[in-house]
């Protein structure tokens, strides 16, 4: 019988197969007009938008998100609930003698984008990840302290193409490699004990494991512009501190209305499912009866569902620049608690078509 | 490092390094007139002095423009054409070079068919040239019109693939 793991790897291979499977090519480089017959080129459109080849375009994204409050399922828990105080309540899995209060994530990504004819598209996405976390905590000298950690995240390389084009929509399907570049190996002071340690999940840079993000979306084109995307990551195998983030899946939707010829709005919803952590890091773990000083240094306590909401604008204020802003908040969670809440999330996207 | 003091850093370095980095690019409609030419040679046989069908290489010539010259060399590259599989050469069209096939877009004051022995080949809308095949644009595809009674007087022989494709100048 295949593992859970193996079972990963074999969906996300199977889908980058069909990504380069189900995609076919049109004509850019002289080698391949050489190839083409004059009943082939009978039937090619003039047109340039049908080749937009060689086209270089890159993104540069900043991304943040909020923590801030707790959750079981969905149920909102005080701090108080959350931090397990000796003498006025009993340990239990759901309190904890350290508690993050507030955590931020910032990702500044820098994207370039190749499209090689006007049905494949490369792109490599390389973040550079800025995070923080407030603590309170029972243990002398820690009442309340901040962690932070920053770097380079995983690299993602992927290749997109439009597999079908009807008279209004178009089908893409994505298949990506994530890289393992991103540290697993952050340390900070802790109250765990005396010095650096290592910090949880929710502090590395990188999942420590090659990951497989994939996504297929279709584009409705005309009086009603919308775009409806499926998409997952699929982790594999189990990286060097013997763990494994939880797989992600979601569901896309996104309306886009133009004011002007330049300026554009959206709004839309993302349904967002992810697994719990396999696996754990041993040297997270304090040696009592409940070996987890946190809620985060806990693998169980990951995952869950996400309904979130977003609305934003994009504003080509100068040709082939865009700006595009975004801001999106939880309508909805029910995480594998008790798990930090999330209260916000912005982006801020700037690109540019060479 | 503030988050949003990087992304402005960023996105100022990456705009003033790509706006110094853009390249002209080869129009689609030029591309198929490229990929055009290269099939015309495939369709025509030049005879020699004695009426035989004996040449070593086909040399089409260009004027104008860099960009179609560097395209149309890598376009034929490597690749032989004909039942005597020839190599097509891709040459400048200037004084003392002999063509086979010369595709001519720049204005000529003075060139007429009957000034040189090569097929010549422009667009429509040249009408300093008098080519034996025309480029046209109709409902965004190109086409090509040929100038049969040009063409008999070079003594070429055309296959009837390439003719049921064209359309036929008529001579008035």
């Amino acid at each position: 019988m295949q593992s859970p793991k193996n079972n990963s790897l074999v969906v996300g291979l199977a889908f980058s197969s069909l990504v380069f499977t189900t995609c076919t090519t049109a004509q850019t480089t002289p080698s391949e007009f050489a190839e083409l017959s004059l009943q082939d080129l009978f039937q090619l459109s003039t047109d340039e938008q049908t080749e937009s080849a060689n086209k270089w375009s890159w993104t540069l994204q900043l991304r943040s998100v909020e923590y801030d409050g707790y959750l079981d399922g969905s149920d909102k828990l005080s701090l108080d609930e959350v931090l397990f105080v000796p003498g006025s309540e009993n340990r239990t899995n759901k309190n904890f003698p350290v508690v993050p209060t507030v955590i931020t994530q910032d990702v500044t990504l820098f994207g370039l984008n190749y499209q090689i004819n006007q049905e494949w598209h490369a792109q490599v996405r390389i973040p550079y990840i800025q995070q923080a976390t407030d603590h309170i905590s029972i243990v002398p000298g820690y009442d309340e302290f901040l962690i932070k950690s920053s770097g380079v995240g995983d690299i993602v390389l992927s290749a997109r193409c439009q597999f079908s084009t009807t008279t209004n929509g178009q089908w893409w399907l994505t298949a990506g490699l994530s890289l393992p570049t991103g540290s697993i190996d952050e340390r900070g002071d802790t109250p765990r004990a005396p010095g650096d340690q290592q910090l949880p999940y929710t502090m590395q840079l990188g999942s420590g494991t090659y990951d497989l993000p994939v996504e297929l979306q279709y584009h409705h084109l005309g009086k009603l512009d919308y775009t409806i995307a499926l998409s997952a990551t699929f982790r594999t195998g189990q990286n060097d501190r013997d763990y494994r983030l939880g797989n992600r899946y979601a569901l896309h939707a996104k309306f886009n209305w133009s004011v002007s010829d330049t300026v554009g709005t959206f709004w839309g919803t993302d349904v967002i499912y992810s697994d719990s952590i396999k696996g754990r890091d041993e040297e997270l773990l304090v040696p009592q009866t409940f070996p987890y000083p946190a809620s985060i240094t806990n693998p169980d306590l990951y995952g869950g569902s996400k309904v979130i909401v977003r609305a934003g604008f994009n504003w080509s204020f100068v040709e082939e620049y865009q700006l595009a802003f975004e801001y999106g908040k939880p309508l909805y969670q029910n995480l594998n608690g008790p798990q930090p809440r999330e209260r916000w999330r912005t982006g801020l996207t700037l690109s540019k078509s060479l | 490092m503030n988050p949003m003091r990087t992304f402005i850093s960023l996105a100022l370095v990456l705009s003033l390094m790509t706006s110094l980095s853009v390249q002209a690019e080869l129009s689609r409609t030029d591309k198929l007139k490229a990929a055009y030419l290269f099939n015309f040679t495939k369709f025509l046989q030049w005879p020699d002095a004695e009426g035989r069908f004996a040449k070593a290489e086909i040399a089409l010539c260009l004027d104008g423009n860099p960009e179609f010259f560097d395209f149309m060399q890598e376009l034929v590259k490597g690749r032989k054409v004909g039942v005597k599989s020839l190599p097509v050469k891709i040459k400048p069209y200037q004084e003392r070079v002999t063509c086979d096939v010369a595709f001519l877009v720049e204005e000529y004051p003075s060139l007429k068919q009957s000034d040189t022995p090569v097929l010549l080949v422009s667009d429509m809308s040249n009408s300093s040239v008098e080519p034996s095949i025309a480029f046209y644009v109709i409902d965004h595809k190109l086409r090509f019109e040929i100038d049969f009674d040009a063409v008999s007087d070079l003594n070429l022989t055309i296959s009837s693939e390439l003719l049921k494709l064209s359309r036929r100048k008529s001579r008035e």
